[in-house]
């Protein structure tokens, strides 16, 4: 019996040591950013920026931001706090996340304005992509964690003591100690990307393996089956956005939404995909919610080379300058910058116009462009 | 609340434990039965509370039944009295478990328009509604008395077993809590608690849940299968069952060491099994147990007394004994859920095993390879009834396992079949399943794991407090909780 008490003492001791070590271990070299664990050069210095969804919520909860972006990773990537703080003279967060639907981005609106009962300004970046019925958030995601201004258990258990934690854990260490960059977006402060890396990424990516982000991204969309290929208006992800309009209305906030200036690759692509009346009819029924500021068609921004990353990081996601010019439009500060046909509010009165001079734009692209129209037709094809 | 939970390992069990051994130490033996008691209640609403009073209108009834069983001298009244009590609680399960399923059949073939409920189904209301059948027919026959409702709700309720099993006799289960020596701490029960409780963990987190995420891949896309992705479909789910559920055992016979108790073999490494009959012996043990004293016997005699002597069909033995067995192998399938499926799972292990019955009759015996070849194959095929949404989707898979719907190779494997013609039988392309490579190195090991080695109780018996068995266990332990990411049911919560 002395020997099963010996053991059965050991068995428990040593599972609490070892669990008490992968804890610490985790906490201390604190591989997403969230326990503000001392960075130690060489050690973790180098950090992760895997689970945005996560990062974020707790940056939402810890800076109760007063003006929030929000959107996808359009937003997070081209829209810039920084300069929105040079021209405003106002501090604010990008709450961008990578491949949210408009479910999600009202959630985490909603947790804004948890964080901060004085939230006072919300832009939100719309995409057609979000509000298909089809579409759903990655696994990072949780609903529950937008619950509680407080960690939750899960998200403890996820970043202190799972398989997963440890070993990202051990690739921060080893990438501080080698000091070398870990793959991924790396995010800065204010919740928007650092835009360098994306850059360094794109640029090295065509030069090295010959891939032109511009069609290799657009590819993607084209071929995933959630995004285009199945495409049906959600009437809950339009409630979804009408609700974020209602509750800035009934709370005060002032919100404002815009499309973003993908680049026209984009537009194509969704002409390509057989999408464009459905793109239409969802611009017709956004408008009747609010209204809108549409960056969207074939303008002098959006027709720029693609044989270079100077505007865009691909055919999605334009870069920090081109989101600049998206707020001195919507904000009305050095609006000589931004070129005419470069923004226009579409409203319930002006939204047919506004198609037609988007269709016109169009028709005028494709006829200049025959190559990367039969291009972009070939990724929907192939 | 599940096993496979922080909630359960970290803070229920040690709490349940500490207090119950405390309580232990009373000279009076109910206090701490009525701790286990309140902790089981506890245990079985965690999930959902609603279901609660109907566990305890099933208790309450099956033991005023009881009670009533043990005081009536009159066998009219006995008889009455269990016969009541057995369809009070076959109605109950009829109405939770088979209700919709009746109503959907009914209006399907007569056209009616009879509303679906959509009830939701208790919590192992299957188990604990087949171990009070059991017990109230050992009242009948006399073979249990129980006076002490304390002790009653301790028997159904007690945690390790209430919502999956095993099925106990409240004759193995209630002598244990009584035994003087059972009320204290044994160091021995512990650790070995310890070690097979760590063994079912990892089964459930990292075999049972790898293997899902191909079985449940395979099933929802079974319009879409290659052959090769048809058998890792199928071999998948044959794995996460077993893993599932026998790693579910391992845990409630880990738990229910730690109390001193000892629960009944329910699993013995059924996929080594040479026959159909052998396998059934060795899975699922305790329902085999149940389906076998208090379905088979009493359905054999009925049909003896009723059916074949009014007909002088009395000497037709083997006739009997084969029906008797197809009707119980249908009770079985029906047991496991409300659907055709498993209508056809049961009816397909009733034909295996009158088939079988009649080969070793007729002393035709089978090399030992060949044996198993033929008894695995057919488990795999019933088990593809037994979790396909729909008998078309069984019908899908096994289309795809045995090459109807083509065979596909992964395009690198081209250039080693370069110089043979089989480009009208083979088509060199990718997988639309996830991680195929994967799914064949997971069969490797599931493979090994239940035809090379010894099982979890076998491990259990050679059990040696040394370091070795302590880094083992430490291991499978701490690797199970770091991979416990999310809430991941027990197949058989839904049975």
């Amino acid at each position: 019996m002395d020997r099963y008490r010996k053991w059965y003492k050991g068995s428990l001791a040593a599972l609490v040591l070892c669990m008490t070590l992968v804890i610490i271990f985790n906490y201390v070299i604190d591989p997403y950013q969230l326990y503000k664990s001392t960075s130690i050069k060489g050690l973790n210095h180098t950090k992760l920026y895997t689970n945005d969804y996560l990062w974020k919520a707790r940056k939402i909860a810890e800076i109760k931001p007063s003006v929030l972006f929000l959107g996808s990773s359009r937003t997070g990537k081209g829209i810039d706090p920084d300069y929105y703080f040079r021209i405003q003279g106002e501090a604010s967060f990008n709450a961008g996340l990578s491949s949210a639907d408009i479910n999600v981005q009202l959630k985490y609106f909603q947790y804004g304005a948890m964080a901060n009962h004085q939230l006072r300004k919300i832009y939100l970046g719309l995409d057609f992509e979000g509000f298909n019925t089809y579409s759903s958030p990655p696994a990072t995601y949780s609903e529950k964690r937008l619950f509680s201004l407080k960690m939750i258990k899960e998200d403890l258990i996820s970043t202190l003591f799972t398989k997963k934690s440890i070993m990202d854990s051990l690739s921060v260490v080893r990438a501080s100690f080698s000091a070398q960059q870990l793959n991924g977006d790396f995010l800065l402060e204010d919740g928007s990307n650092d835009e360098q890396r994306l850059v360094t990424t794109v640029n090295s990516l065509l030069k090295d393996k010959g891939v032109n982000r511009f069609y290799d991204h657009l590819r993607s969309y084209l071929q995933d089956p959630n995004v285009y290929i199945r495409y049906s208006l959600s009437s809950n992800k339009m409630d979804s956005f009408r609700q974020v309009d209602e509750y800035c209305k009934s709370s005060g906030i002032s919100c404002t939404f815009f499309i973003h200036p993908s680049h026209a690759l984009q537009w194509e692509g969704i002409q390509a995909a057989g999408r464009w009346e459905e793109f239409e009819k969802w611009k017709r029924e956004i408008v009747e919610i609010s209204p809108i500021w549409d960056f969207s068609g074939f303008n002098s921004i959006t027709t720029v080379s693609t044989e270079n990353f100077d505007h865009y990081f691909d055919q999605s996601h334009y870069r920090k300058h081109i989101g600049n010019l998206v707020l001195n439009r919507m904000l009305h500060v050095n609006e000589e910058s931004v070129p005419d046909d470069f923004g226009f509010l579409i409203t319930p009165n002006n939204i047919e116009q506004q198609l037609d001079r988007i269709r016109e734009e169009k028709k005028r692209w494709e006829a200049d462009n025959p190559e990367i129209v039969n291009r972009v037709k070939s990724l929907a094809i192939n | 609340m599940l096993f496979n939970s922080f909630e359960f390992i970290l803070l229920f069990l040690p709490l349940v434990l500490i207090g119950y051994y405390l309580l232990n130490r009373s000279a009076n033996a109910s206090i701490s039965k009525i701790w286990l008691v309140f902790c089981s209640l506890f245990f079985y609403s965690w999930w959902n509370i609603s279901y609660l009073p109907l566990l305890l209108i099933s208790i309450i009834y099956n033991y005023c039944t009881g009670i009533l069983l043990g005081n009536s001298k009159s066998g009219r009244m006995r008889f009455i009295l269990a016969m009541g009590g057995v369809v009070f609680n076959i109605a109950l399960l009829g109405y939770y478990k088979y209700w919709g399923f009746i109503v959907f059949n009914t209006n399907t073939l007569f056209n009616t328009e009879y509303p679906l409920l959509h009830i939701a189904l208790p919590l192992a209301i299957s188990f604990f509604t087949f171990q009070q059948i059991a017990y109230l027919v050992d009242c009948y026959r006399g073979d249990v008395k129980e006076s002490s409702f304390l002790n009653y709700m301790l028997f159904i309720t007690f945690f390790p077993q209430l919502i999956a099993g095993p099925i106990v006799h409240h004759k193995e289960m209630m002598p244990q809590f009584d035994r003087h020596e059972n009320r204290l701490f044994n160091f021995e029960n512990q650790a070995k608690g310890v070690f097979i409780f760590s063994i079912g963990l990892f089964k459930k987190v990292i075999l049972a849940d790898t293997f899902a995420i191909w079985s449940t891949q395979g099933f929802n896309q079974v319009n879409e299968l290659s052959m090769i992705e048809g058998w890792v479909t199928a071999l998948s789910f044959v794995f996460q069952l077993y893993f599932d559920f026998s790693g579910y055992m391992d845990m409630a016979m880990g738990a229910a060491l730690f109390f001193n108790i000892k629960l009944p073999l329910n699993f013995n490494s059924p996929y080594k099994a040479l026959d159909i009959q052998e396998a059934w012996n060795r899975w699922h043990m305790t329902l085999g147990r149940f389906l076998y004293q208090y379905v088979y016997i009493p359905m054999n005699k009925l049909m003896l007394k009723r059916v074949f002597t009014p007909l002088g069909m009395k000497k037709q033995v083997m006739l009997r004994t084969n029906l008797s067995l197809i009707l119980l192998f249908l009770i079985s399938g029906i047991w496991h859920g409300a659907g055709w499926t498993f209508i056809t799972f049961g009816l397909l292990h009733g034909i295996a095993t009158v088939c079988h019955r009649i080969w070793k009759k007729a002393g035709l015996k089978l090399p030992r390879i060949p044996a198993w070849f033929l008894t695995f194959g057919f488990i795999v095929i019933a088990f593809t009834f037994f979790r396909a949404a729909s008998i078309t989707d069984a019908l899908k898979v096994l289309s795809s396992m045995f090459g109807l719907n083509g065979i596909v190779l992964p395009v690198k494997f081209e250039g080693l079949f370069a110089h043979i013609q089989i480009q009208n039988i083979i088509v060199f392309d990718n997988f639309t399943m996830i991680n195929m490579s994967g799914a064949i190195k997971y069969l490797i090991i599931g493979f090994i794991l239940v035809l090379c080695c010894r099982n979890s109780v076998q491990l259990m018996e050679k059990f040696k407090p040394n370091v070795l068995y302590l880094i083992f266990s430490l291991f499978l332990l701490l690797y199970s909780l770091m991979n416990l990411t999310k809430v991941s049911e027990f197949l058989y919560f839904n049975f």
